[in-house]
Order: C-alpha cells, then sequence, then structure tokens
C-alpha cells in the first residue's frame, strides 16, 4: 500500500496517468495533441534554463530544424517514420552545437542575444534555401506516414491514435530527461546555474558541459519539431520565428523553470490560450504578456511550485523547492 | 625541487601593478602563509597561481611545469585546490552535494548522463568522509546558503579538499570568524598540513606566527620579505609596512 502511494507520488506517473485520461475527458483531441507536443518543446527548453541557467532565445531554429528535417524527408525520401523522427533530432542536435559552440562562450545577457541573432540567421538562411524549403510558401506535400517497424504497420491519422503516439514518445521522452537531470553530469549543470566560477574552480570545463546541455536541450525540442511536422502535415518559416523562442520562453516561466515538469503545465496553458483567444481576438498576445507579467512579479516559482505548496500541504510534508534539486 | 615557483611574477591593472616581480619557491610538505594589508596584492597572487588570472609577464612551475595561461579548471586538475576569500558555494545545493560535485570533478562517471547520482558509490562515500572532516555531517542535507558563516567557511574548505588537491591554497580562511573559531581554525589547517602543501592568506599577522613555517609578505605588489615568522617579525621594513602593528 505503502509502495503504491510513493509510487502515485511521483510526478511523472502522474502527468502519465493524466495524460493518458486526459484526451477522454477533453474533447478537442488535436488541441490535446498541440500540448503535448509544445510541452516536451517547452521541457528541452528548460533543460537550459532551469537546470544549467542558461537562456536561449534560438529554440524556435531548434524547433524548426526539427519540422523542416522531418518533412524534407518525408517529401523528398518518404522516409520512415521513426528513422525520420530520429534524423530531425538528430540535426537539431547538431545545429545546437554549431549555436552552442559559439554562442557558449558569452555569458549572461550576451548569450541570450547570440542565440537569438543565431535564430535570425537561421531564419534568413531558410528563405534563401527556395527549392529546398519553399521559402515563404512554406513546405507542402508533407504527409503524417503509418508507423512501420518491420513488417508491421499501423495507421495513425485517426486523432485519438495520433495522440497516443505523440504521448508515446512525450513519455519515453520525459523519461529520459529524468535520466540526464538526474544523472552525475545533470548535477554538473546544476553547479554551473548554481556557480559556474566554482564549478570550473573544482576541475569541471564548463564549456563543454554547457554544450552538451544545449546539445541535449536541440535533440528534444528538434522531436518536438518533428512531431508537430508530422500533426499538421506542413511546415512554415513561422516555426522558426524568434517569436516562438519568447513563447517557449513564457510557457516555461509560467508553469516554473524549478522542475522537469513545470513548463508542461505553462505549455498547456499558452497553448489552450492561443487556442481559445487567438480566434476571438487578434491581439491575445496582449492578454499574454500581461498574464506573463503578473506571474513573473508574484508567482516566481510559476504554476507548478503553486501545484508543489498544495501537494505538500495535502500530504503533509512541509518542504518547499524552488530549484531542481 | 620546489613544489611551486613563481618567476619574475607580474600583474597589470591598467597602470596599477598589483603583483609586481614576484619571486617565489615552494617546498612541498610545509605550511606558507602571506600576509599584507589590504590590497597588497595577496588574492590576485593566489588567482595567478589558481588559473583565475593570467599573468601580464613572468612564469609559474608546479612539478616543473609551466602552468601560467592554464585555465582554473586545468589548474584544478592537475592538483592545486583553492578556497575562496568571499564565499564561493553553490548556494541552493546540500552541503553534501557542494562537497559531491568537487569530488566527482576527479572520477571518470562525471561524463555519465544516463545513471542516477548514487552509481558512483565510491563517490558518494569519499563526499561523506570529507563533510565529516570539516565537521558538518549534522548539516549534510541542509542547503549551503543556509549555514552559518563558519559553517559557510569550513564548507569552503571542504570543496576545495575534496578535490585531492597536493598544494592547497586559502585565501583567507579566517575572515569574518569569531576568535574562538579563529583558533578551531588554526587547529583545522595545522591538521591538514599532513596530507598537504598549503599556502594560506592571512591579514592579520599575529594569526600565522604560530602555525606557520615559512611567511612571506607583500606591500604594494611586492613581496617585501620572506623567512621564518621570527626573521620576518623582526624585518625592519616589514615593521615599517605594519607601521608597528605586530604583536
Ligand atoms: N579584477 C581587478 N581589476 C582591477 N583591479 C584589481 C582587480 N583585482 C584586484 N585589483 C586591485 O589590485 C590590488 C590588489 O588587490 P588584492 O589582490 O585583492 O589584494 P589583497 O588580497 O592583498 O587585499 C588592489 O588595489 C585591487 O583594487
Ligand atoms: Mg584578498
Amino acid at each position: 500500500m505503502k509502495s503504491v502511494l510513493r509510487f502515485l507520488k511521483d510526478p511523472f506517473v502522474v502527468i502519465a496517468m493524466v495524460s493518458i485520461v486526459f484526451p477522454f475527458v477533453f474533447p478537442f483531441t488535436d488541441l490535446a495533441t498541440e500540448m503535448l507536443i509544445f510541452g516536451l518543446l517547452a521541457v528541452a527548453f528548460n533543460l537550459m534554463l532551469g537546470y544549467t541557467g542558461l537562456l536561449s532565445f534560438g529554440h524556435a531554429a531548434l524547433f524548426g530544424t526539427g519540422a523542416y528535417t522531418m518533412g524534407i524527408l518525408l517529401v523528398r525520401f518518404q522516409v520512415n517514420i521513426f528513422l525520420g523522427m530520429l534524423a530531425s533530432a538528430g540535426m537539431a542536435a547538431a545545429i545546437a552545437l554549431l549555436i552552442g559552440w559559439i554562442s557558449i562562450r558569452r555569458h549572461g545577457i550576451y548569450f541570450a542575444m547570440l542565440t537569438l541573432a543565431f535564430n535570425e540567421v537561421f531564419y534568413f538562411t531558410l528563405t534563401q534555401f527556395r527549392d529546398l524549403t519553399g521559402g515563404e510558401d512554406g513546405l507542402r506535400g508533407i504527409y503524417r506516414p503509418d508507423l512501420v517497424a518491420g513488417p508491421a504497420s499501423l495507421s495513425v491519422q485517426e486523432p485519438m491514435r495520433f495522440y497516443f503516439f505523440v504521448l508515446f514518445i512525450f513519455l519515453l521522452s520525459l523519461l529520459a530527461m529524468r535520466r540526464i537531470t538526474g544523472s552525475p553530469m545533470g548535477s554538473v549543470f546544476k553547479a554551473i546555474r548554481e556557480n559556474e566560477n566554482r564549478a570550473e574552480s573544482v576541475g569541471y570545463k564548463c564549456r563543454y558541459y554547457k554544450i552538451v546541455a544545449f546539445v541535449f536541450s536541440g535533440f528534444f525540442a528538434g522531436l518536438a519539431g518533428a512531431l508537430f511536422c508530422i500533426y499538421i502535415k506542413y511546415v512554415s518559416l513561422s516555426f522558426c520565428h524568434w517569436s516562438l523562442s519568447g513563447e517557449v520562453i513564457i510557457m516555461a516561466l509560467l508553469g516554473g523553470i524549478g522542475s522537469l515538469y513545470g513548463p508542461l503545465i505553462g505549455a498547456a496553458l499558452v497553448t489552450l490560450m492561443q487556442d481559445i483567444l487567438a480566434g476571438m481576438w487578434e491581439r491575445w498576445l496582449l492578454l499574454l504578456g500581461i498574464i506573463f507579467i503578473i506571474f513573473v512579479m508574484f508567482f516566481q516559482g510559476g504554476v507548478w511550485s503553486g501545484i508543489e505548496a498544495l501537494s505538500s500541504r495535502l500530504f503533509r510534508k512541509p518542504e518547499k523547492k524552488e530549484i531542481p534539486a | 625541487m620546489a613544489l611551486l615557483k613563481t618567476t619574475k611574477l607580474l600583474k597589470y591593472f591598467g597602470s596599477l601593478a598589483c603583483v609586481y616581480y614576484v619571486d617565489l619557491e615552494f617546498e612541498e610538505g610545509r605550511i606558507y602563509s602571506i600576509i599584507g594589508p589590504n590590497g597588497a596584492g595577496k588574492t590576485s597572487l593566489l588567482n595567478l597561481i589558481s588559473g583565475h588570472l593570467a599573468p601580464s609577464s613572468g612564469e609559474i612551475t608546479f612539478r616543473d611545469r609551466k602552468i601560467d595561461g592554464l585555465e582554473s579548471s586545468q589548474v584544478s586538475q592537475l592538483g592545486i585546490g583553492r578556497s575562496f576569500q568571499l564565499n564561493n558555494l553553490f548556494p541552493a545545493l546540500s552541503v553534501f552535494e557542494n562537497v559531491r560535485l568537487a569530488v566527482q570533478s576527479r572520477h571518470p562517471g562525471r561524463y555519465n548522463f544516463f545513471s542516477n547520482i548514487g552509481a558512483y558509490r565510491e563517490v558518494n562515500e569519499k563526499a561523506d568522509a570529507i563533510v565529516d572532516k570539516i565537521g558538518l555531517s549534522p548539516s549534510s542535507a541542509k542547503q549551503a546558503q543556509y549555514l552559518s558563516h563558519g559553517d559557510k567557511r569550513l564548507l569552503e574548505i571542504g570543496i576545495a579538499l575534496a578535490t585531492d588537491p597536493a598544494l592547497l591554497l586559502m585565501d583567507e580562511p579566517t575572515s569574518g570568524m569569531a576568535p574562538e573559531e579563529t583558533v578551531m581554525m588554526l587547529g583545522f589547517i595545522r591538521k591538514l598540513a599532513l596530507e598537504h602543501t598549503i599556502i594560506f592568506i592571512e591579514h592579520k599577522m599575529n594569526i600565522v606566527m604560530s602555525i606557520s613555517d615559512q611567511v612571506i609578505v607583500m606591500n604594494q605588489g611586492r613581496v617585501i620579505a620572506t623567512g621564518t615568522p621570527a626573521a620576518v617579525q623582526a624585518d625592519p621594513e616589514v615593521r615599517r609596512a605594519y607601521l608597528g602593528g605586530i604583536d
């Protein structure tokens, strides 16, 4: 009984259970799928901000790299879906390596500005390779492939099926990121966040660890991009626009950067708001901005730390964590 | 052979020479103290040795290997540990984790990104031993930022110790400590000297006299005297620099 209870207190288990039940009580399956995809992106982003203390403005480029890679591989080579996703994530990781290699030499706001500049360079470059990317028209002719593994194959055209496919990839990625953040190398990321100078002084070459964090983050951001590509069956330049980088930052901060899971909540909220408000009111970003300001000023730990405070009160364990431990 | 040697070491900030042609040799297994008034260049000298500053000119060798120009992480990996004048900890991490991170920096497992952090028992055991050695076992799980000042000073040294340095550099380990804490710290440094060569900075002269094998006196970037505590105490130039403040 006790072990069952402990099992249920594991946030990962709770998130898995909630997201399995979710599409049955929430009638908008496509929207739920989108929440998962942006949740994955936000958690990947937070490997850098929350765990390593690096603010990246370049995650739209990484997400876009994943989406374009998947799209191009599908349109030109009818690639196997799993292979395509792996290649997309790998490609985004490679771009992250490149951006990281150069940007990581600078600290704080200069680092953030460099990643933003790279995002712009990347965006512009894509407009130039019209043959490959479709330029301003976007990439067309993308289809959602069946899941093919050896002789077996399964269609995921139907929204509910696709949701569960995305959920499967999502949970797998979440588990992987949980292992990374709980690993010896993950502990170095936290040391860098806490005090880079001291981490360096005890013998860690922080530059390399930061690049590795960037690459991991890029891998999962690219995976989210690939999923989004086969979800919406279209890739456009807007996927790489810096404003998406900004949205991801808002998702993470709104949900709370102090844990692995907080950004999921932020991603779900922003995605939901966008869906409800964007249709009614084209200035919905204004509202998002105001909510964001309120959160940053008054609820610094984000929604997640509120949930944690509540649940620790329920379980009567008065311990508050603001930062990933 | 000297363990550490500086040759014509020079460091300018703009036109201010904070370390001026410093030639020093440090033998293995002894306790050295660097004293001098505030702004004498003591911390800067330590920063040059530990790779936190690059010299304007001159040379530093450690075990006959040139180390000036290396990054602080490289200097650390060669076996020079460093504690800081102002607490330089991982504030939101536990005492144990502060020390464990430093131990882990020598372990090949630091590159492992898929096992649980507890996977390397030897790392955890050694971290526990060091937390014990600095007397912080009861606070092992406490976040570093919530320690008392004295305990922070101990953790500061614990982190440096955890990297197993042959040479331990300590910048004012007793700073801000109450007199009885200072006495304990000096006892602790004496114990550390059994396993490490020690260079420590202190700006109060009386403190160093009892435990140092050699005293180095700095003033305005220059080394104005070196020798045994007694010899240095008798040195007229030292007396001038301290305006009779020696006792
Ligand atoms: N990073 C720096 N930039 C400019 N001046 C510095 C810097 N670090 C130290 N100094 C100057 O160098 C001199 C020596 O400082 P420091 O080495 O900290 O002395 P001490 O540790 O003996 O008190 C001081 O005048 C100080 O202002
Ligand atoms: Mg000093």
